[in-house]
């Protein structure tokens, strides 16, 4: 462990108000709140849509209406405050929508300046690190860059609607395979709705030169963000894919229902890693983002991969269960997860893993840790149908409380339909003890960075999965999000 | 008593019998038992001693007999001894009702379970066993509720309540058992209620008949200083569920859960368990094992809850299936929800055939695949069964699980 003591200090000396929470001025051309048909007919339009998107955008509202909004949580420090889907924008775009940029010099300077904020110098940081960046902002995306390399092999890397306007026959064949237009409430939501997101094609055999990676933020006021993302590898291909994710302080309550969707074929492999920092609301649980993300990956083919790894620190309330369909022969899923939740935050997440083809494997890794008035929830499925010959699951979730008023849940299903099947799940829980910190202060570390420390080693077998950038960010962010949670 | 059994009847009007959509009934399908009418027992119902003996432990231990719920004066031993009241439930209802009041179903949550709910709204008739405070059980009691059924579908309702006051120790065996093919529905439901400083431990085994859905409660609610076991062995029914909530309310309590279910056939097993940990420095233990041939399934669902200030908990939960056909199915939800932060709880599930290595190292040393594979899955019951006080009951169920499994005869000479 080699924290830097004085960027931890500094990093303690901010106090606990979120670090990114700033508000870009850009006029948004924003449609006024509210959803119905005329809505999405709007969004289509804007779009350019051809006829047939509109109309999976229509069945799915249709079903949408008919369904129940869930509301599983049951933690009495902070209220499911219900949301009126008819006060959000369905849609905003940064004005020069009509003429986008064409290069990083034609982007608005303020919109640069955010980014140099958040830490993301769009040009030096994809230089420098070799990462090609769909910044979205504010639902259209605004900036790609390292477009000629990735072409140059074939990649097809680009915002969702740039997709269906280039690739409309790769939009068709793939979208909703894997999460059906009306898989559930959020889902379907942003089946009608979405605006934007990042499409991801690798053709066969090719390995992506460099991690894609996508910044996702929300920027103008009440405007819920929909974002759509679909990821095919087609066979032998390879592609590590980044989102990270921040947003400005609100007050008021956001929805994300963010709808991401893999496909592995024969021998490819995804690995798609997430870090979420949307704002959490402040200590008395006012504010922050809804996250209701449908993340799901089909390992289409044999001895396909998926690989879902994600750092959960930020928003009000996170319901997410990123999947894996193992319908290939010795295709293989994994799910590695950090969720924090401090002050009043609620995380439910966890992971599902159906095994359909023989030989398939899967492994869970969630660690979850808690402080304040937060409530961390694992929810899992581990699911092996009748023909899964010799599948295998490890599972192991660990919780760690730190505090008397937070709490810990592990909710994990486990259904076994063939005799083959080795199944393990390992949960615990526990706290950092007092015996760790007295032995790490007696060192002359102090009990900020000894906890630091210990909730690094904790999350450590899933940080190791992070690419190494995406690591760093990832350790500083549970040091920032634990401020004050010492005690 | 009667605003117990309509708040129970209430209950069950407006919960009925869910379908598989309610997570709580997710593994077990209802829908023969709502679309069957079922009829009370004839209270002249009478057995006879013959039919019973199969079912029957030591020839010394009190007995109490009912047959379709209906009480068995003729083939019943036991009698109140020093320190321990053994009651006819009817009896105490008609003489005095009130030492029922905040006794019985006050801890079997009738209000979100259709069978508690059915069972709650049509008690009748069954056992109150009350231990004196210091007293000790010198021989457990033997409750056997025998289900024969009669030509048209019927239900049964058996009820057991057990009072230990501080500082007394006991054993009672439940048998819920039959022979007949005919319908029937049985929901007994037990409530255990330990004082402080008790000793208390509980069996039920289930050996019901072909076509006897059993949907059984037990409830346990501890003091301080307790020590409470509970343990279902579930051998014979198409469809046995059982829902077993442990409550630890006084500090320094000790619940110990266990379960042994084996399935065969397309017979489903059904374990639900919650355990409440109210206070700190408790202590429980679940371990929940399920041995499925054929295509039998069985589902398990477990909670430990914690609540908010019982430091210091100590709770394991595991759950074990064995799969020996490529048939059978099971399902595992080992939950956690946990509101203290100074506590160790953990819970881990296993589902999976016999180990190969073992099985090999086995045959290796000339034990014929048959008799290997009998060997582990005893060893695997083992682990329950060992723990099995009552030396008669542990044969029992021991023989019962050998007989099962082929090659018994190979066993019994290796013994």
């Amino acid at each position: 462990m080699t924290t830097d003591p004085n960027a931890t200090l500094d990093q303690w000396a901010e106090g606990s108000d979120y670090r990114w929470g700033f508000v870009t001025d850009i006029d948004a051309d924003t449609v006024p709140p509210g959803l119905d048909e005329s809505v999405i007919r709007f969004i289509s339009a804007k779009k350019n849509e051809p006829e047939w998107l509109l109309e999976w955008r229509l069945k799915a509202y249709e079903r949408w209406l008919k369904m129940e909004e869930p509301e599983w949580p049951h933690f009495p420090d902070r209220p499911y405050g219900p949301i009126d889907y008819q006060a959000i924008s369905y849609y905003s775009a940064p004005k020069s929508d009509e003429d986008r940029p064409k290069s990083l010099d034609e982007v608005d300077p303020k919109l640069l300046e955010t980014y140099e904020k958040l830490g993301i110098p769009l040009e030096e940081r994809a230089a420098l690190a070799g990462v090609a960046v769909d910044a979205v902002f504010d639902s259209v995306s605004v900036a790609t860059t390292f477009r000629d390399k990735l072409k140059e092999h074939g990649v097809i890397f680009c915002s969702f609607s740039e997709a269906v306007q280039d690739h409309p026959e790769l939009v068709k064949k793939y979208l909703g395979t894997v999460v059906p237009a009306a898989d559930n409430y959020f889902a379907a939501l942003n089946s009608a709705v979405f605006t934007d997101g990042s499409f991801v094609y690798i053709p066969k055999g090719v390995r992506c030169p460099m991690e894609l990676s996508t910044y996702f933020r929300i920027n103008a006021l009440n405007t819920g963000q929909f974002e759509r993302t679909l990821i095919v590898a087609d066979e032998g291909a390879y592609v590590s894919y980044l989102e990270g994710c921040t947003a400005p302080q609100r007050d008021e309550n956001q929805l994300h229902a963010a709808v991401v969707e893999l496909i592995a074929m024969e021998d490819a492999e995804i690995k798609y890693s997430t870090i979420q920092n949307w704002y959490p609301g402040d200590e008395n649980g006012v504010g922050g983002i809804y996250n209701f993300v449908t993340k799901r990956g089909l390992c289409e083919g044999d001895r396909s991969h998926i690989s879902w790894t994600q750092v959960e620190t930020g928003s009000a309330m996170t319901w997410k269960y990123p999947s894996c369909i193992l319908k290939g022969d010795d295709s293989i899923g994994e799910f590695y997860s950090v969720a924090l939740t401090n002050h009043r935050q609620q995380a439910d997440t966890g992971t599902k893993m159906v095994h359909i083809g023989k030989n398939t494997r899967s492994n869970i890794v969630s660690k979850g840790i808690s402080a304040g008035y937060g409530h961390n929830t694992y929810r899992g499925l581990v699911n092996i149908r009748r023909g899964a010959v010799n599948a295998r699951n490890y599972t192991q979730c660990d919780s760690m409380l730190m505090g008397e008023t937070c709490g810990a849940h592990t909710f994990p299903v486990i259904e076994v339909g063939n005799d083959t099947a080795h199944i393990e799940h390992e949960a615990s829980t526990s706290k950092i003890g007092e015996d760790q910190i007295f032995y790490c202060n007696q060192r002359g570390i102090s009990p900020e960075d000894a906890v630091s420390m210990i909730v690094n080693g904790f999350c450590r077998e899933v940080l190791a999965e992070l690419p190494m950038e995406f690591a760093v960010e990832a350790r500083k962010l549970l040091e920032v999000s634990l401020e004050d949670s010492v005690g | 008593m009667t605003a117990i059994r309509k708040a129970a009847m209430n209950a069950y009007e407006s919960i009925l019998w869910p379908s598989m959509r309610d997570e709580s009934w997710r593994y077990t399908d209802t829908r023969a038992i709502a679309a069957t009418d079922f009829k009370s027992a004839d209270p002249s119902t009478v057995i006879k001693a013959d039919s019973l003996s199969p079912f029957l432990l030591d020839s010394d231990m009190p007995l109490m007999v009912f047959a379709d719920g209906v009480y068995q004066p003729d083939l019943s031993t036991a009698t109140s001894m020093p320190g321990v009241q053994i009651h006819r439930l009817a009896d105490v209802i008609a003489s005095n009702p009130e030492r029922l009041e905040g006794r019985l179903a006050s801890h079997a949550d009738y209000q979100d379970d259709p069978a508690c709910g059915l069972s709650t709204a049509m008690i009748t008739d069954g056992v109150v066993v009350e231990i004196e405070a210091e007293a000790t059980m010198e021989t457990p009691l033997h409750i056997v509720f025998f289900n024969q059924g009669t030509t048209h579908p019927i239900s049964t309702h058996p009820r057991v309540l057990i009072v230990a006051n501080d500082r007394s120790t006991g054993t009672v065996i439940e048998s819920h058992v039959g022979t007949s093919e005919q319908v029937i529905l049985s929901t007994p439901v037990t409530e255990l209620i330990a004082g402080d400083n008790v000793n208390l431990d509980h069996y039920r085994m289930v050996r019901e008949g072909a076509a006897t859905w059993h949907l059984g409660d037990v409830a346990l609610h501890q003091g301080a200083r307790t020590e409470v076991s509970s343990c279902v062995l579930a051998f014979d029914g198409p469809l046995i569920r059982t829902r077993m909530r442990g409550t630890l309310a006084g500090e320094d309590g000790n619940a110990i859960l266990h379960g042994l279910a084996m399935g065969h056939e397309d017979r489903h097993i059904e374990n639900l368990l919650r355990v409440n940990h109210m206070v700190p420095h408790c202590r429980s233990r679940e371990s929940f094992k399920h041995i499925l041939e054929d295509k039998s399934t069985a589902a398990f669902t477990g909670r430990i809850y914690v609540a908010e200030g019982a430091q210091k908990t100590d709770a394991v939960q595991t759950n074990r299936n064995l799969l020996l056909s490529n048939t059978s199915k099971a399902t595992a939800r080992p939950q956690l929800e946990i509101y203290a932060d100074d506590v160790k709880c953990t819970h881990g599930a296993t589902i999976g055939e016999l180990d190969q290595e073992a099985m090999f190292y086995l045959q290796a040393r000339g034990i014929p695949a048959d008799a290997a594979r009998s060997m582990l899955v005893q060893a695997f019951a083992g682990e329950i069964l060992d723990d099995v006080a009552p030396e008669s009951l542990r044969n029992q169920a021991q023989l019962l699980l050998r007989n099962r499994l082929p090659a018994a005869e190979h066993l019994a000479a290796m013994e």
